[in-house]
């Protein structure tokens, strides 16, 4: 046989392993559609088997192939118009009638096909036997390919047969039997679509069942075709006659014919009588769907699962986290002074540094959510949210948006296309950003480890998500019953069995979502971060109020001054190097007070552990005394000058950065707007920092760095920590009326670009952003001046 | 009689449908057609998990409603 090129769609129903085989056919070749997540959009993928190469597309899991969803037009579209040289159908073999229906509707393309009865291990564990041959016969010969995707087996196969089928060139001889009164209504359409077969490429037959059916899209379709009408006015004249005959409605009719026809199939060709109609997965619904305990259970495993991410993901945060810190300061040593070292210390490497360091939280929560959904379980949530949802405004299917808006919001966005109704789609849309996303987190973290007891530290982060849901709740309640009025979609969805997901795949899923995390940050916050970064250090030739030059100076000359007063003349030395044991006994002076720093910065001063360590440092201070009486005091000495000069020149220095700070781009621009957030008890400071937060949730704790000047580029949430304790204008008031702000106000970037194309215009992601950020002002104001008014915020 | 009123574990068979075209094809699609057998498996919180041969589909009780049985 020649090298060949071919393509080949997979299609089945959701939950039929379609993905799974698609994930095998094709390995790590493959590209998705820009945003990845959720299976609407068409993936492709590659293969290259025995020389021939395999262009694999996997389009959307549908039910049937009507004109009631975008997901069914794509994929007969598709099948018919860009003409794949193998249709390969995908069954799951232990719900076979339901499948088939699909598969039957598939035929009438008319396309080469092959049925892949695919999950056959658990059909064959349950007891079922299908016959092959008899399968094959009843629909026109087509070749029946048993695989199981989680191990594999029946890949090879599938390509062979591919192969084979292609080879052979036999035409499609599929044709079901509407009954008498159908079949006369088809011979009398089928003339008169020649032209319109032509034009539209399906079938003859395929195009006069849909026109029978009243199928939208292909009435449309020859509406727009000239003189088309005609055809139009015979068939409602048909349809009315029939539905005289046969009773009912004709779509209704035809649809229960295809239902009869298959349950003939699976008659022929199934022998069920070992299998068990209560399976073990109803078994495990009695318990996790159940009427008491269902909800209790639920709400379990979501605590759970939040607490796995945010404990187990804090692990690694402190090596990346140090990580960062080590690259910054080797980075420094490498590049002098100057503002390309500034650039990539401060801008790149403080930037994104302290987005990457959330890596760990996301990994986890994305895999949390795949082996949810893997299992089969999110099905179950939807089931059990959906009553509370709907009280809400919200529909049931809303819920796994939301609960991936803790993850991403943009992520989440997308996960609404599985919402029909585009107004149940908008409100969710609308109220998804106040699931507080992980971006926000590091604000939340740091600015709760510089103001709140670490007691509490649990509970206030624990009442910002609450107040977010809280406000969800609410807004969308508000939003349905005022501007979106209407009847909520009807809720119809297959509950699939319960599975052990393959790591594989689990894996892939989580990998899929965290990638776009860590796309932001190679590109949106990178961006932002060099941004904000120029704003906040240009103009750099400003009029000082002092000299800082200058007092820079004058400090060092009165340390050396002091220095050689009182110590080295007191010693007749020239420097500390001249007394060999003065040098060794200031090192290891310095390195207790260095060790003691280190160990305690994590720790509560008031803590039993804080104490102990102080007293080891004063122990190891006392022994040093003793072991070098005279000259003791001497070193002291020395070591509280140096301190006391290098705290000097740090002020003098932060001095310095401040006014510059104050009269960059960025400082001007916070200053204007600092009139309109002063009611928060914000000033022009977070004002930057809150400005740029819209480009990426992340970059507000880069920009707060730059601007709490922590010059030296460590990565250290705890120098900001302490730099933000010591703006005289924060205090634990203004730093959770921060947080209420940044959880509300406008989404990223990312986000509204996301809402622009799942709705089709700026229209919506404007609405956001304002509504947003106007809540945010108002509830921040009502728990500002309300905590003003109870007396916090000292 | 509307299939919100049905008890768990009572099979029954759909007669037809009180609802627009759309719903109700979409319905139909999933598997919900008339004179077929289902049975009910669990009611929850106004939703309905039912078994129709082998699938299980979840309604919530506004389609139930406009689901009529027999």
């Amino acid at each position: 046989m020649e090298k060949k090129k071919m393509t080949v769609a997979l299609v089945g129903n959701p939950n039929s392993g379609k993905t799974t085989i698609f994930n095998n056919l094709t390995g790590s070749r493959q590209h998705v559609g820009n945003y990845p997540g959720v299976t609407v959009e068409k993936k492709e993928g590659y293969r290259n088997f025995k020389e021939h190469d395999f262009l694999i597309v996997d389009l959307p899991g549908t039910y049937s192939l009507t004109a009631y969803s975008l997901e069914e037009v794509v994929t007969r579209n598709f099948i018919v118009h860009d003409k794949p040289h193998m249709v390969i159908d995908v069954l799951d073999a232990s719900n076979l009638e339901r499948n088939l229906y699909l598969s039957i509707q598939l035929l009438e393309l008319d396309r080469p096909t092959i049925l892949a009865l695919n999950m056959i291990d658990v059909a064959d564990a349950s007891g079922l036997k299908i016959d092959d041959k008899k399968f094959s016969e009843c629909l026109g010969g087509i070749p029946i390919i048993r695989t199981n995707g989680v191990n594999s087996h029946g890949m090879e196969n599938l390509l062979h047969a591919i192969l084979q089928v292609s080879e052979n060139n036999k035409p499609v001889t599929f044709k079901l039997d509407y009954g008498v009164e159908i079949e006369e209504a088809i011979q009398k359409i089928e003339p008169l679509l020649e032209t319109l077969h032509q034009k539209l490429q399906f079938p003859v037959r395929w195009l006069a069942i849909k026109l029978l059916e009243n199928d939208s899209n292909i009435i449309d379709s020859v509406m727009a075709i000239e003189q088309a009408d005609q055809i139009i006015d015979v068939v409602n004249e048909l349809r009315s006659g029939l539905v005289q005959k046969i009773g009912e409605d004709v779509e209704v009719y035809i649809a229960g014919q295809r239902y009869q026809f298959v349950g003939k199939v699976y008659q022929n060709a199934v022998d069920n009588r070992a299998v068990n109609s209560v399976t073990t997965s109803d078994k495990i619904d009695k318990i996790l769907t159940n009427r008491m305990f269902g909800l209790p259970i639920f709400f379990a495993l979501m605590w759970i699962v939040f607490n796995l991410v945010f404990t187990l993901g804090n692990i690694p945060k402190d090596w990346i986290d140090q990580g960062f810190g080590m690259l910054s300061k080797y980075l420094g040593t490498m590049i002098g002074e100057g503002p390309l070292k500034s650039l990539l210390v401060d801008g790149i490497v403080g930037g994104v540094g302290s987005v990457l360091v959330f890596i760990p939280n996301i990994l986890l929560l994305f895999l949390a959510i795949a082996i949810l959904e893997g299992t089969g379980y999110m099905a179950r949530a939807a089931f059990i949210m959906d009553k509370v949802m709907t009280r809400f405004g919200l529909h049931g299917k809303s819920f796994i948006p939301l609960l991936l808006g803790f993850g991403c919001s943009a992520t989440a966005m997308m996960g609404t296309r599985t919402l029909e109704n585009p107004r149940d789609r908008i409100i969710t849309m609308l109220v998804t950003p106040l699931m507080s996303c992980s971006a926000k987190l590091p604000v939340y973290t740091i600015l709760i480890a510089g103001f709140f007891d670490e007691k509490i530290a649990g509970n206030v982060l624990f009442s910002i998500y609450f107040l977010g849901i809280i406000l969800s709740i609410a807004m969308s309640w508000l939003l349905r019953s005022s501007f979106f009025e209407g009847e909520s979609e009807p809720f119809v969805m297959e509950l699939p069995p319960y599975r052990i997901p393959t790591l594989k795949s689990v894996v892939i899923h989580m990998w899929e979502r965290s990638k776009l995390y860590i796309k932001k940050a190679g590109t949106i916050i990178l961006a932002a971060s060099i941004l904000m970064w120029f704003l906040t250090t240009y103009p750099k030739d400003i009029n000082y109020t002092n000299d800082y030059e200058a007092l820079q100076v004058k400090a060092e000359e009165t340390y050396t001054k002091q220095v050689k007063e009182e110590v080295l003349s007191k010693l007749d030395i020239e420097d500390i190097d001249g007394n060999e044991t003065l040098s060794v006994l200031i090192d290891d002076i310095q390195k207790n007070e260095e060790n003691f720093d280190e160990e305690t910065k994590d720790i509560d001063e008031n803590s039993s552990q804080y104490s102990k360590f102080e007293a080891e440092k004063t122990d190891k201070k006392q022994q040093l005394e003793a072991q070098n009486q005279d000259i003791y005091v001497y070193a002291a000495r020395y070591v509280e000058l140096t301190k006391t000069m290098e705290d000097e020149k740090k002020t003098i220095e932060n001095k310095k950065s401040s006014e510059q700070l104050e009269q960059s781009y960025a400082g001007k621009f916070g200053k204007m707007i600092e009139p309109a957030i002063t009611p928060l008890g914000f000033d022009w400071r977070i004002g930057i920092s809150l400005v740029s937060g819209v480009t990426a949730k992340e970059v507000i704790v880069s920009t707060m760095g730059t601007i709490y000047s922590i010059g030296d580029g460590t990565e250290n949430s705890h120098s900001m920590t302490k730099a933000l304790r010591n703006d005289e204008r924060m205090n634990p008031l203004v730093a959770y009326a921060l947080m209420v702000f940044v959880l509300i106000y406008s989404p990223c970037l990312a986000a509204l670009a996301v809402m622009k194309r799942e709705t089709g215009s700026w229209k919506w992601p404007a609405i956001s952003m304002v509504y947003l950020t106007t809540l945010a002002w108002v509830v921040t104001f009502i728990v500002y001046q309300g905590g003003k008014l109870l007396g916090l915020g000292s | 009689m509307p299939l919100a009123f049905a008890k768990v574990g009572q099979k029954c068979i759909i007669k037809n449908f009180s609802c627009s075209c759309d719903v109700r094809m979409r319905m139909i699609n999933m598997g919900l057609i008339p004179g077929l057998p289902v049975e009910i498996m669990s009611k929850i919180n106004g939703m309905l998990l039912v078994r129709i041969g082998t699938s299980r589909l979840m309604l919530d009780c506004c389609l139930a409603n406009q689901v009529h049985i027999s």
